[in-house]
C-alpha cells in the first residue's frame, strides 16, 4: 500500500470540515479522522511495519499532520459554535439569574463625610480630638470671648440643661452649640504646637426644617504655633477645599465676625455646580459659603494660658451636614435623620 | 439694615453703580444681602454683624463706602439756635439708675404742627420698609436711621408732674406700649413721669404719651441705655424694636446730643417747631476716646503679609481712627467713639486687613509637616463599622433627643436629662439609651415594606444622677434576623476589635428585653452591655409588628479594650483529626457548660477546638431534652495522631458529659 501523502490528507480533511454545516457533523468528521479508531490513528498504527530508517521521518510527518488537523478541527468547531445553534449541556445554569447577594451595609453620609474631612486634615498634620457634648457656659461662651448677654451670643441658640442645682453652680450646663469648646479643652491639655480637628455633634434650638436640625455636626480645626499667620490659614484651607470639593475648587475669604477669632473670615468655595459662572444653587454669585475661620483671638489664648505674644494660631469650623448636602446633592437636611431605607441605600 | 442709594448719597457720593458699591462693601466685611429696585429707588440690604452697630446707620455705612471707594464723606451740616437748659421747677429730669442710663438728653420742643410728613422724607422711610406715622415721629425715625441713635418723643401735655424719671419698674407696674399691648414692667428700666411708667427704656414708648395729631409740645428723648438690661427686658417681654436692636449692640455716646439737635432742626424745617427749645444733658462728657497702642509690625506678624505704613494709616484714618503719635512704628491711636469693638492691637490689624483686601493676602502654605497620630477611638470605630457593614448592617444617624421615650430602655443609670428651649421651658429630653432610636429606625423600615433591616449607630446617651450629668458613647445594633445571627455579627465585630476571646455572653434579665432571650455581654469579666430580643411591650410602644434583636454596648469601654494591632502567630502543620459528637441531654443545659466540660475532659494538649454545629429538639428526642452536635479537632504539636488516640479522646469526652449532664451519646 502506498503511503498517503500528508499534504493531500490535510487538504482532504480541511475540505471535509469546510463542508460540515453544523457542529455535530464537524464533530463526526473530527472523530472519523482523529478518534480512537480514526483514519490517522490507523496510519500511526501502521508505522510499526515500516523499516526503522523510515519510521522516524514518517512518524514526525504523521504527528505534524495530526496537530494540524486538530487545530483545524478546533478552529472550525469554534466558528460553527459562534454561529449555529447548539444544545445546552445537561448541567448548564441560567447565568442571567441574579446573583445571591449578601446584604451590603452602607455608611451613613454624615459619618462618611465627617471621616473624609477628618482624613483630609490628617494628611495636613491635624490630629482628631473629641470633647464632651454636655458643656458649661464657660467653655461654650466665656472662654471663647463670647459675651453671654450680648447679641453676639444670639446665633448660638443654646439648649440649657434642666438643672435644679443651677443656682449653686458657677456656670450653667448646656448642650454645646458649636464644637469650639473642645478646642479650649485641647489648648488647656496640650502645649503648642497644636494641630487638631474636632468632629462632633452640636445642638441648637432651631426647629427642624429643610435646612435646620436641632442636632447636627460640625468639624472644627485649630492650629497654634509660633509665627502662624493668616496666610497660613488661607493656604491650609485652600488645599483642604480642593481635596474636599475637587482640584479646580477656588476659595474666597470674606471679612466677618466671630468673637473667638480676629481677624475673622467667612470662606466661600467656587460653586460646585456652575464652577463660578453663576447658577440657582449659588444664587448667581458663583460662590458658596462653606466655613468660618480666623486667627485665634488673643483673649482666647489668654484664657487657655497660652502666651499670645509668643504663639499665634488659626481656627476654622464647618457644618458637616451642609458640606454633605452640597457634595451629595441632598436637598433636605431632614433626610439624614429619618432612616428611610431608600435614602440609606443610596450611599 | 436697609438703605436707599439715593439717601446714602447725602453722606457719600460715589457715582458708582450700586452693584459695584455692594461688591466693595461685601469684600470689606459689610455683607450685602441683596439689592432690589422698589418704586424707582435702589434698596440695599446689609447683614451687619453684632460687633458693628455703627453700620446700623447711614452715616456709618457711608464711612465704609467712603473708605472702600476713596470718595469723600459728607457729614450732614445744620445750624440750630443755642438753647437754654431747663431745670426745676420748670421740669425735673432725674436719672435714678445712672449705671443703666449713663447719658440722657431731654429736649422740650414746642409749637409743633403734627401732620403728614413731607414727601421726600416719607419716601426714604417707606423705601426701607418703615410705615409713615406723622412728621414728628417720622423725623425721630429718620434720625435714628441717619446716625444710629434711637429717639423718642413724648407728648409733653400728657406727662404729669413736670417730671421725667429713669428708674426701675415697681412691682405690679404695667404699661400699655405703642403696639397696644400691656407689659409688666416690674424690674425693667423704665422712663416714668411723676405717676407712672411712660416708656420701657430703650425698647418702646407708651401708648398714652405718644405723639398724636393734637400734640403741640414734646419731650424729645435721646439717651444711652445699658445694652444688657435692654437685651434682658426685650427678651423677657418678647418685644423688640429698632431701638432695642441698637441699644443691645451699643450706640455712639458722641451722637446722643447731636441726634437730638438734628431732630429738632428737622422739626423746625418740617413740623413748625418754635426756636425756644430747652434741653438738659445729664452727662455731656460721656464720649471719651480710648487709646490703643498699635505696632505696625503686627500687620505682617498676623497676616503674613506686609502692608505699607502709609497705606495702613490711610485706611485707619478713613475709618475715623486718629493716629496721635508714631514712635518707631508704634502708633498711639485714638479709637472713634462709635467703635467700641476695637480695643487691642489685633483689632486694628483686622481693620487694615479687611479694607486692604483679604484676597491680596497670599495663600502660602509654608506650614511645616507634622505627625497626626490616629485617634484610638477612630481606629476602633473604623474596624467595628467595617465588620458591621460587612455583615450587611446599614449605619443610621438618629437624633439625641427622644422626647417622651427618653428614659425608656435606659443604658446609663439615673434620670433622663431635660433641656430648656428658647422659651426657657423643658422642651426636649436626651436619650438614656440608643435602643428606642434604633427601634424608630426599624419601624421606618417596616413602614416602607422592608422585611429585613439591620442597622447600627455609634452615638452618645445621657443621664443625670446625684453626682451630676453624664454622657457615654454606645454602639447600638438592631436586626430583624434573630438572636443567633445578630450574636454572630457582634462576635465578628468583637473579633475585629481583638477582644472576642475575652468576651462572654451570659443569660440576663432586662426590663426592655424578652425574658429568656437576652444576654449580658462582658469583656474581661466586666459587663459592657446586652443583646436580646426586645420585649413585646417595647415592640408595641414603637408600633413594630416584629420583635427585633438589639445589642447595646459601652463603646468607650470597647475602645479601651480593643487590640487592633496584629502579630504573626505560628500555626501547626501536622495533620489534625476531627470527630463529630452528638449527645442528648436536658434542655436546660447551656452550651457554654457543655463546651467547658469538653475542654476539661479532652486529653491535655491535644484539643485544638470545640465547634458547635447543630441543635435539635422534637421528633425522636424525648420531651425536655435536646440533641447537641459538635465537632472536636485534635492535634498533637509533635507527631501525627493515631485513630486510637482520637477514639480515646472522644470516649473521655462522652464519659464526662454523661457524668456531668446525664448525656446520652446519640447513635
Amino acid at each position: 500500500m502506498p503511503d498517503p501523502d500528508p499534504t493531500a490528507l490535510q487538504s482532504e480533511f480541511t475540505a471535509a470540515l469546510a463542508a460540515a454545516k453544523d457542529s455535530a457533523s464537524a464533530e463526526r468528521i473530527k472523530s472519523d479522522w482523529l478518534g480512537r479508531t480514526g483514519k490517522l490513528r490507523k496510519l500511526t498504527e501502521e508505522l510499526g511495519k515500516l523499516p526503522a530508517e523510515q519510521k522516524k521521518s514518517r512518524g514526525k510527518a504523521l504527528n505534524d499532520l495530526k496537530l494540524a488537523c486538530e487545530s483545524a478541527a478546533e478552529e472550525r468547531l469554534n466558528a460553527l459554535a459562534s454561529t449555529g445553534p447548539k444544545a445546552a449541556p445537561a448541567d448548564s445554569i441560567d447565568v442571567t439569574l441574579p446573583g445571591t447577594r449578601p446584604r451590603l451595609g452602607r455608611r451613613h453620609p454624615i459619618y462618611q463625610t465627617m471621616d473624609e474631612i477628618r482624613e483630609i486634615f490628617a494628611k495636613l498634620g491635624f490630629e482628631a480630638a473629641y470633647g464632651p457634648e454636655i458643656e458649661t457656659a464657660y467653655y461654650n461662651f466665656e472662654a471663647l470671648n463670647i459675651p453671654l448677654d450680648h447679641p453676639a451670643a444670639e446665633p448660638f441658640d443654646t439648649w440649657y440643661l434642666d438643672d435644679p442645682e443651677v443656682a449653686s453652680r458657677p456656670y450653667r450646663f448646656l448642650l454645646r452649640s458649636h464644637t469650639s469648646p473642645a478646642q479650649m479643652h485641647v489648648m488647656e491639655a496640650r502645649k503648642p504646637p497644636i494641630r487638631v480637628v474636632v468632629p462632633g455633634k452640636v445642638f441648637r434650638t432651631d426647629p427642624a426644617d429643610a435646612s435646620h436640625l436641632p442636632v447636627f455636626h460640625q468639624l472644627e480645626g485649630l492650629m497654634i504655633d509660633e509665627g502662624v499667620t493668616f496666610a497660613d490659614l488661607k493656604g491650609v484651607l485652600a488645599i483642604a477645599m480642593k481635596e474636599l470639593f475637587g482640584a479646580n475648587t477656588e476659595t474666597r475669604f470674606r471679612p466677618s465676625y466671630f468673637p473667638f477669632t480676629e481677624p475673622s473670615a467667612e470662606v466661600d468655595v467656587s460653586c460646585l455646580l456652575c464652577a463660578g459662572s453663576g447658577c440657582p444653587a449659588c444664587k448667581g454669585s458663583g460662590w458658596i459659603e462653606v466655613l468660618g475661620s480666623g486667627m485665634v483671638h488673643p483673649k482666647v489664648l489668654e484664657y487657655a494660658k497660652i502666651d499670645p505674644e509668643k504663639y499665634s494660631g488659626f481656627a476654622f469650623g464647618m457644618g458637616v451636614e451642609r458640606i454633605a448636602m452640597l457634595k451629595l446633592g441632598v436637598p433636605d437636611i431632614r433626610h439624614f435623620i429619618r432612616s428611610h431605607p431608600l435614602f440609606l441605600r443610596q450611599w | 439694615m436697609k438703605f436707599t442709594t439715593d439717601w446714602l448719597s447725602d453722606y457719600c457720593r460715589t457715582g458708582l453703580p450700586a452693584t459695584t458699591v455692594a461688591e466693595l462693601l461685601t469684600k470689606a466685611g459689610v455683607k450685602v444681602e441683596g439689592i432690589e429696585e422698589r418704586g424707582g429707588e435702589t434698596v440695599i440690604e446689609l447683614e451687619i454683624t453684632a460687633n458693628r452697630p455703627d453700620c446700623l446707620s447711614l452715616i456709618g455705612v457711608a464711612r465704609e463706602v467712603s473708605v472702600v471707594t476713596g470718595k469723600p464723606m459728607l457729614e450732614p451740616g445744620f445750624k440750630l439756635e443755642t438753647t437754654r437748659s431747663f431745670r426745676s421747677p420748670d421740669w425735673m429730669l432725674d436719672v435714678q439708675e445712672p449705671e443703666l442710663c449713663p447719658r440722657y438728653v431731654g429736649r422740650i420742643v414746642k409749637g409743633l404742627k403734627v401732620g403728614p410728613t413731607p414727601t421726600a422724607l416719607r419716601q426714604r422711610l417707606e423705601a426701607i420698609g418703615l410705615r409713615s406715622v406723622n412728621n414728628v415721629v417720622d423725623i425721630t425715625n429718620y434720625v435714628l436711621y441717619e446716625c444710629g441713635q434711637p429717639l423718642h418723643a413724648f407728648d409733653l401735655a400728657k406727662l404729669s408732674g413736670k417730671s421725667i424719671l429713669v428708674r426701675k419698674g415697681k412691682a405690679g407696674e404695667k404699661l400699655k406700649a405703642i403696639d397696644g399691648r400691656d407689659y409688666d414692667v416690674a424690674g425693667a428700666l423704665v422712663i416714668a413721669d411723676a405717676e407712672r411708667p411712660v416708656a420701657i427704656a430703650g425698647v418702646m414708648g407708651g401708648r398714652e404719651t405718644e405723639v398724636t395729631d393734637s400734640t403741640t409740645d414734646i419731650l424729645l428723648e435721646s439717651a444711652i441705655f445699658d445694652p444688657v438690661i435692654v437685651r434682658r427686658t426685650s427678651l423677657k417681654l418678647g418685644l423688640a424694636s429698632d431701638s432695642s436692636y441698637r441699644f443691645q449692640r451699643g450706640v455712639d455716646p458722641a451722637r446722643v446730643d447731636w441726634a437730638s439737635r438734628r431732630a429738632v432742626f428737622l422739626m423746625r424745617e418740617h413740623a413748625g417747631a418754635r426756636p425756644d427749645t430747652m434741653h438738659l444733658d445729664t452727662n455731656p462728657e460721656a464720649a471719651v476716646k480710648r487709646q490703643v497702642q498699635f505696632k505696625v509690625a503686627s500687620i505682617a506678624r498676623v497676616l503674613g503679609r506686609e502692608v505699607e505704613a502709609v497705606q495702613a494709616r490711610k485706611i485707619l484714618e478713613g475709618l475715623g481712627f486718629e493716629i496721635r503719635e508714631d514712635v518707631d512704628g508704634v502708633w498711639r491711636i485714638a479709637i472713634p467713639t462709635w467703635r467700641a469693638d476695637v480695643s487691642r492691637d489685633v483689632d486694628l490689624v483686622e481693620e487694615v486687613a479687611r479694607v486692604y483686601g483679604y484676597d491680596r493676602i497670599p495663600a502660602s502654605p509654608r506650614v511645616n509637616i507634622a505627625l497626626a497620630a490616629k485617634n484610638p477611638a477612630d481606629l476602633a470605630a473604623a474596624a467595628a463599622k467595617e465588620a458591621l457593614r460587612a455583615a450587611g448592617h446599614d449605619e443610621v444617624l438618629t437624633l439625641s433627643f427622644t422626647g417622651k421615650t427618653a428614659g425608656e430602655a435606659p443604658f446609663l443609670a439615673g434620670e433622663p436629662v431635660g433641656v430648656l428651649g428658647k422659651t426657657g421651658k423643658r422642651e426636649e429630653q436626651m436619650r438614656q439609651g440608643i435602643v428606642p432610636s434604633l427601634l424608630d429606625a426599624m419601624r421606618m423600615h417596616e413602614a416602607y415594606g422592608e422585611k429585613e433591616a439591620d442597622l447600627f449607630e455609634i452615638a452618645k446617651v445621657y443621664a443625670k444622677d446625684a453626682r451630676g450629668f453624664h454622657e457615654r458613647s454606645v454602639l447600638g445594633v438592631a436586626s430583624s434576623r434573630g438572636f443567633a445571627p445578630l450574636k454572630g455579627v457582634i462576635e465578628n465585630m468583637l473579633e475585629r476589635l481583638g477582644v472576642l476571646a475575652q468576651a462572654t455572653f451570659r443569660p440576663a434579665e432586662r426590663a426592655h428585653l424578652t425574658p429568656g432571650r437576652a444576654a449580658a455581654v462582658a469583656v474581661l469579666g466586666k459587663e459592657i452591655g446586652t443583646i436580646g430580643e426586645i420585649s413585646a411591650a417595647l415592640a408595641v410602644a414603637h408600633d413594630l409588628r416584629t420583635r427585633p434583636v438589639v445589642a447595646e454596648l459601652d463603646w468607650d469601654a470597647l475602645v479601651s479594650a480593643a487590640k487592633l494591632t496584629r502579630r504573626f502567630g505560628d500555626f501547626p502543620t501536622l495533620p489534625a483529626i476531627q470527630r463529630d459528637i452528638a449527645v442528648v441531654l436536658d434542655r436546660a443545659v447551656a452550651w457554654s457548660d457543655v463546651e467547658a466540660a469538653v475542654r476539661i475532659a479532652a486529653p491535655a494538649g491535644l484539643l485544638e477546638s470545640v465547634v458547635f454545629f447543630d441543635l435539635y429538639e422534637g421528633k425522636g428526642i424525648p420531651a425536655g431534652k435536646k440533641s447537641i452536635a459538635f465537632s472536636i479537632t485534635l492535634r498533637a504539636p509533635d507527631r501525627t495522631l493515631t485513630s486510637e488516640e482520637a477514639d480515646k479522646a472522644v470516649q473521655s469526652v462522652v464519659t464526662s458529659l454523661t457524668q456531668k449532664f446525664q448525656a446520652v451519646l446519640r447513635g
